[in-house]
Order: C-alpha cells, then structure tokens, then sequence
C-alpha cells in the first residue's frame, strides 16, 4: 500500500512537469503585453520596453522556462506583475477560503445527494422519485450565476435575513455554499440512484431479504457498499470542478478566492500568477485523485488487492481459485 | 471494516452538521423567524452587516463598495480611479477646489506664481504624517518630482522640472516648471497630486509603499485583505478637522448587480459605478440615493487614420454621415447620455459645439462612391466584452450596413485589444478613455501624435495646438485655441465623437454631504451623517 502511494506521488511530477510546460507555451504565445497592460495606453513605446525588459519579457520562451522552473524549484512562484506580491502569498491569501468553500459545499452535497438517490432507488418511479430527479434535472440545468442571483434577490433582497455579498461570518457561507453545491447535489443524486438501482437487482440483495435481514442493513451495508465506487467518482469530480471552478459565485457573491483570482490574473496577463495558481491548483488535483484511489480501495477490498504486492495478490488469486 | 465504513461516513455528517451549525445554525433558525426578530438578531451578530442598519447617531464606521480592486494606493504607481476613491482618505493635496471652483489652501498655506514657470507654495506647519514624522516640503518636492517621471502620471505632470523643483527651506516649496503650464492648479487639486511621504516611500520601496500608504490624510490605512477589502481607522494626530467616522472599509465587489444589492440592503453605504440598469431601482428605493451627473469622460468611433480606407476623408465623413446618433445613444446608453456635440464635455474650459455630424445616409453613400467604394465596403470593428462597446459595435453594423458598409465584428479581450490599440493595429473600435482632471489638455489627452493608441492622425497642426493651448494661462485666449482645435478635429473627421455618459453612484439615505464627481472619484471626506 505504502508503495502505491509512493509510487503515485512519483507519477505526480512529470504531471506538473507537463502542467507547468503547457501552461507556459499557452500564456507565451497569447496575445497581450504584460507590460503595456501594466503601464496603461498613456506610456511611451520606450517606457514598455523597459519595463518588458525588467520582466524578462524579452528572453527567449526556453529561457523563461527554465528560469521560471529554476524558480518553482527553489519553491519561488514569482511575484505578480500587478501587485508584486510574492505569488506564493497571494496564493496562500486565498486557498484558504476556496478549499473551505469547496470542502462544505461538497460535504453539504454529500449530505442531501447521497440519501436523496438512496430513497429514489428504493421507491423507483414513486412520487418521491419522480419529485427528486426533476429537482435534481433543475439542479443541473439551472444556471449557476441565476441560481445565485435568485437567492441573493430572495434572501437578501426580499426577506432581508441572509448578507448578499463577502465572507465575513457563518452567515455568510450559506448562499455560496447552496449555490455552488447545487449541480454537486444533483449530480450525486442521480448517480447514486443509478448505481443503487443496478445493485439491488442483484442476486445477493435477493438472497439476503430471502433470509429475512430487516431492509436497511440491506440497503445500507450490502447494496450502498457496492454502488459507492462511482459515487465517490463522482464527488471527487465535483470537489476538484468546486476547487477551480467557483468562479461564476465568487464574483456574484464577491468571495476572494482562487477561481477569480486566477481569472483576474489572465485577463492581465499577469504570468506568474497563472502559472502558480495552475500549479497550485494541478497538485490539488493529484492529492484528490490520490486520495479518491485509496478510498476505492477502502471501499472495495477486490482494488485493495490490486495495489498489494504482485507476489501477494498471486497468493489470494491461488486461494480463491 | 463495515464498522469502520460506517463511522467514517457518520463522522462526515457529524463534521457537515457541525459546520453547518458553525456557520449558519441561526441563519437556519431565522429563515422561520418573522423579520423584526431577525433583524435584531443580525445587528448583535454580523458586526459588519449590523452598523449600517443602525441609527446614525451611534455610526461610526463607513463602508463603501468599490467595482475593481487596485493593483496599489500610491497613485504614481497605478491609474485606477478606485485606487484613488479609497485615496481621497489617505492622502491629501497641496491645494484643493471649492465647489465655486477657486483653489483654495490646503497642505500649501498660500503660494505665489514668480513667473510662468516658477511657483512658490509656503506650506503647513503642524501636519505629519501617520507614522508620527513631519510633513516638510522635501516631502512635497519629491512628490511633485515624481509624478513628473511616473509613467502613470505624466500626462499630467510631465512639465514640472523635476530637478529643479526643490525646497527652500523646511516649509517653503519651489516649484519649477520645463514650460508654461495651464492645468498646473488644476493638476495639483486633483487627487493625482496628492503628497507622499519620502522616508516612507524610500524605506518600504515603491510596490510595499503603495500596498500600506503612509501619507498626512484624515484616515490611515490598517488592513489590505486582497480581493476582498482595504481597511482604515481615523488618525489620531490629524491636523484638520475631524471626520464624521472613524473607520472605513472600502470592499471590492466587481458584479455591478451585487454591488447595487449590497447598497439596497445596507450592507455598504456607498456604491460605486453603477450599472444603468441599476440606476431605476435605487432611485425609487426610499433608503437609497441615486447621485448621478455627467461624467468627465466622452465616448467616440475610433478610426485608424493610417490604415486604408480610413485615411481617405471622404469615407471618415461618409461613416460619420451614415450614424443616426441619436438612436444609437437611446439605445446603447439608455438614456443616460448625450449625444456628443464635441470633442470633450461642456463643462470643461473651452468646450464649442461643433457637432454632430447629421445623419445622412444619402449622403454617405455619395462619399463612398466617389472615394472608390460605390459596390460596398467591408471593415473590421474590434471589440471586448462590455456592457456599452458590444452593443454599440451592433448598433455601428446594422446603421454602416444601410450604406453598403460590411462591419465584421471582431471579440477580442481586453488584453489583446490593449496591445493591438498601442501596436496600431485597431482599424475601428467604440472608446471611452477616462479623463484625469477637468482641463481642457486632458481632455484631449488622445490627441498628442506621441500617442501610441491607434488614431495615427499624424497632423502636427493638431500638436501645436495642444501646446498652444497648454502653454497659455490666460482663460479667454485658452478658450480660443481649443475652439479651433475642435473645429479643426470636426473637419478632418479623425475620428468620430459619440457621447457624453452619465455615471452614478448610490448612497445610503444617512449619507449627506457627498456630490456627484465628474471624475469619478468623490470626495469621501466630506460625508456626514444625517
């Protein structure tokens, strides 16, 4: 097991690699000049150049690579070319809430989708049913920005009991968190309902209702156990799209983390911000997807074998067969 | 291990329920409170949600919503008008304008113009700086200095003499001028003009300094949590009188929707740049003001005079002729601009109307035809995502279309539209330039054929012009200047002027004293509560 992960974490670096590499050429051959953005329209031709120069701006794109990874190395990301902050700082400034959001928001998904899909699959084609895959067919097709606004105008506006807009308090998460949890919810819902669907036609459910066991060790141990592989797929998914992808609800609802801030960095073509956010945020993907695996296999002891020493596994698939 | 399964997935609930306790077990409360109990409730709880409902009399704090965040507050380093909102608070100028429009003292106790490039100011005495050190006119000669190499701030002050300018003594200013310079009072009571700290400046650097300003204003700054707020209290050893709040939060909400609810349910007391489609309903709400005049800046039709076909005037008129521009503004600007008779607004020293070009299709097809284009023309028109210049660039294509003009309508971002501009590579494109300070030259400012913004008009007699008009300190004579570069500009049809927007900003109700600023910038000191 330990080696698996080692292993993994290996496998991490030529990722980054990639990612840094990519992320790089795409920002070096975009249009628009870090400089002149900087410096504004009233600048003079030779005051850009100067300050393009400053920034190394001018240094052949292998250069600047391997400058910027020299850096990385040392564990410097740059500093912005907006602020000059140190990039690592500003980072630092806003993981913490984006990994916040994310983490309840998910967790708030979790909550209401898992059971939601479980009581769908159990009353297939009941009114419940029905009522929970419409809301849940809302929760994906409704547009996270109008779903957004609609509670701010009914919470804020027109009951006045919730704040609009900042993170300044308890309060303050609850919006942002329904909002951003809302295609997480449905999404979760749905494959859990699926997943539960197909597993409770299966022989061993018949056989273990046959013996009499009461229906919610059935549905909770025997059949969930087995259906949870991809719904763990699925809110591993929807917590990495909630780490990066909360943009549209951080400008509604005016949240400084990292989705806007990463946005705002394109737009100004501030490179060293986006190369480190993008960073930042790959490794976030790896530790997830590492984490995600070692949960199949918690879940699932046929995957935990596989992770096992070959040796090992040769010795189980002797005794099995 | 299902024992294990099962704890893990329950300890997940205990933590979601805990957190969600943690973070809104109230709010899940109130939803089923009535609305009085919840509104008290509030008050004990989000502090910063809670003073703004209060009465006036107990509020001490003041929060304002700003539509972007600047990069920095030292406005040599940036020439972001939020950056210089929060500013208004911090720093302070050597002389300021009443609302009659006389320059009236300020840190500078009088001053004296030697002659038409030499002006003496006799400072304060008794103002320091927040961290305790004494304002001197080192400070103010390194300032003025400054803002004359600042590539941010040229335009305005490239011609102090930066090396000359110099203190006298410990509280005398000799201010040196490269040439005469017309706007140079106007210039030093505009905020752009305010007075840094020297030691400050030196010590921080440059991008620390403009992250935690140190300067002689009423508030000081405390706290910049970034992307979210900048933070100030009052300073103790203000010389000045008092404001009427001792803190102040300038938040940044970019969403122009969020930033107008945040107004509507207390949650700040100021909202800056609201969007048109806002301007309605702050205006009925009975808790909130709408504050709106006409804004400094003129939107117009960039067209690359270096580029065929634009280089040609008959097709610049022809283009010009074919816009119904009263249409476009009702459409475009909802009402809340008017049609631009000239090339800057009419409260600006030597405003003329010259214009507008009247619509005339007929015409412009004749221009077209005899400059070549009889069987139509097709032009590219660049644009960026943005509520006024996308939907002029339709507005512009369907009018062009009616005289056989094909407009392509090319989204960039701003990004790129910035270095293509700068590069002269713009064919046409809707601009709205903000203009620093309310004088004639910088009104003008794209006008210069140093300019790298692709208008490339390349006429020296407009240059001279502008530094006719920018070398002359007698008003009358100004005037006159400008009135013929303005006729000039309307019969060479360089590019074509569109409108004069409004812009508004809303306040609570308990909010006085604050006027609408053509600048953009307001004069956050003045605010009292009612």
């Amino acid at each position: 097991m330990l080696k698996f992960v080692i292993k993994r974490i290996l496998v991490t670096i030529p990722v980054l690699l990639g990612v840094t590499l990519l992320i790089f050429t795409m920002m070096y051959f975009t249009n628009g000049d870090p400089a002149r953005l900087i410096l504004g329209d009233e600048a003079t031709e030779i005051e850009v150049e100067v300050l393009r120069e400053d920034l190394g701006l001018n240094d052949s794109f292998l250069e600047q690579y391997t400058n910027y990874l020299i850096g990385v190395i040392k564990g410097n990301l740059g500093t912005s070319y907006v602020t000059g902050i140190p990039v690592s700082v500003e980072i630092m400034d806003r993981i913490g809430i984006t990994i916040r959001l994310a983490t309840l928001s998910t967790l708030f998904a979790v909550v209401i989708g898992i059971p939601a899909g479980i009581i769908s699959a159990v009353k297939q084609y009941s009114a419940v049913d029905n009522i929970t895959m419409i809301l849940a067919l809302l929760g994906i097709t409704m547009p996270n920005f109008w779903l957004a606004l609609m509670l701010v105008l009914f919470f804020s506006v027109f009951l006045n009991i919730l704040p609009a807009s900042g993170l300044y308090g308890p309060l303050y998460y609850i919006m942002p968190v329904i909002s951003i949890s809302a295609v997480s919810i449905a999404t979760i819902a749905r494959m859990t309902r699926s997943s539960m669907l197909e597993v409770i036609r299966q022989d061993y459910i018949r056989t273990s209702r046959a013996k009499g066991q009461t229906e919610f060790i059935i549905i909770f141990k025997h059949a969930l156990k087995n259906a949870l592989i991809p719904i763990i797929t699925v809110i591993g998914i929807q917590f990495a799209i909630s780490l990066g992808g909360a943009v549209v609800n951080e400008q509604v609802f005016a949240i400084p983390g990292l989705g806007k801030f990463m946005v705002d960095a394109i737009k100004a073509r501030n490179y060293p911000v986006v190369q480190g956010g993008v960073l930042v945020i790959a490794i976030m993907f790896s530790i997830l997807n590492l984490l995600i695996d070692l949960l199949y296999a918690f879940v699932d002891p046929r995957i935990k074998t596989q992770y096992q020493k070959s040796s090992k596994k040769l010795k189980i698939a002797k005794e099995e067969g | 291990m299902m024992k294990k399964w099962i704890a893990t997935m329950l300890s997940l609930v205990i933590v979601m329920v805990l957190s969600l306790t943690a973070c809104g077990g109230k709010g899940g409360q109130k939803e089923g409170q009535d609305s009085q109990s919840t509104g008290t409730e509030s008050k004990t709880e989000g502090e910063t949600r809670s003073d703004t409902v209060s009465t006036p009399e107990g509020k001490t704090a003041l929060k304002f919503a700003l539509d972007a965040e600047p990069a920095s507050l030292d406005h040599y380093m940036h020439t972001k008008q939020q950056g210089f909102t929060v500013g208004t608070l911090i720093f302070e100028t050597l002389i300021k304008k009443d609302t009659n429009g006389e320059y009236i003292p300020w840190l500078a106790k009088e001053w004296e113009f030697v002659d038409d490039t030499t002006i003496i100011f006799k400072l304060r005495d008794d103002v320091t700086f927040h961290d305790g050190s004494k304002f001197t006119a080192e400070d103010a000669a390194y300032s003025l200095a400054l803002g004359a190499i600042s590539s941010f701030s040229k335009t305005i002050f490239s011609s102090i003499d930066s090396e000359n300018t110099k203190a006298i003594d410990e509280f005398t200013l000799e201010l040196k001028l490269l040439n005469p310079y017309a706007p140079i009072m106007e210039a030093l009571a505009s905020f752009r003009g305010a007075m840094l700290s020297k030691n400050a400046r030196e010590t921080m650097g440059e991008e620390a300094y403009g992250r935690a300003p140190i300067a002689t204003g009423p508030m000081k700054f405390t706290e910049w949590v970034s992307g979210d707020r900048i933070e100030m209290e009052a300073y103790e050893g203000y010389w000045g009188e008092k404001l009427a709040f001792s803190k102040a939060t300038a938040r940044i909400i970019v969403e122009s929707s969020a930033r107008s609810i945040e107004l509507e349910t207390g949650g700040v007391d100021i909202a800056m740049e609201l969007a048109f489609s806002d301007w309605e309903r702050i205006e009925e709400n009975p808790d909130t003001v709408l504050i709106s005049g006409e804004s400094q800046s003129s939107t117009f039709i960039l067209l690359n005079n270096s580029m065929e076909p634009f280089n040609d005037i008959r097709v610049r008129q022809a283009l010009a002729y074919a816009l119904d521009l009263e249409s476009l503004v009702d459409i475009v600007f909802q009402g809340q601009a008017t049609i631009a008779d000239s090339y800057y607004i009419p409260s600006i020293l030597g405003h003329k109307t010259v214009g507008p070009m009247e619509y005339n299709p007929e015409k412009a097809k004749e221009l077209l035809a005899e400059a070549g284009y009889a069987d139509g023309l097709t032009i590219d028109y660049y644009t960026y995502e943005n509520p006024i210049h996308s939907p002029v660039g339709e507005v512009v294509q369907s009018m062009w279309a009616q005289v056989g003009v094909t407009v392509e309508i090319k989204t960039v971002d701003l990004a790129t539209m910035t270095d293509m501009n700068n590069n002269g590579l713009v064919s046409v494109a809707h601009m709205s330039p903000t203009v620093a300070i309310a004088d004639p030259d910088a009104a003008l400012m794209i006008w210069p054929t140093w300019r790298t913004i692709s208008i490339k008009h390349n006429d020296q007699h407009v240059q001279d012009l502008l530094d006719a008009g920018r070398s002359t300190y007698d008003d009358a004579n100004r005037a006159e200047i400008y009135g013929e570069l303005q006729d000039y500009l309307f019969s060479k049809t360089y590019n074509i002027p569109i409108a004069f927007p409004k812009a508004a900003f809303g306040t609570r109700g308990n909010i006085g004293g604050l006027a609408f600023a053509p600048s953009f910038v307001p004069d956050l000191t003045q605010i009292k509560f009612q």
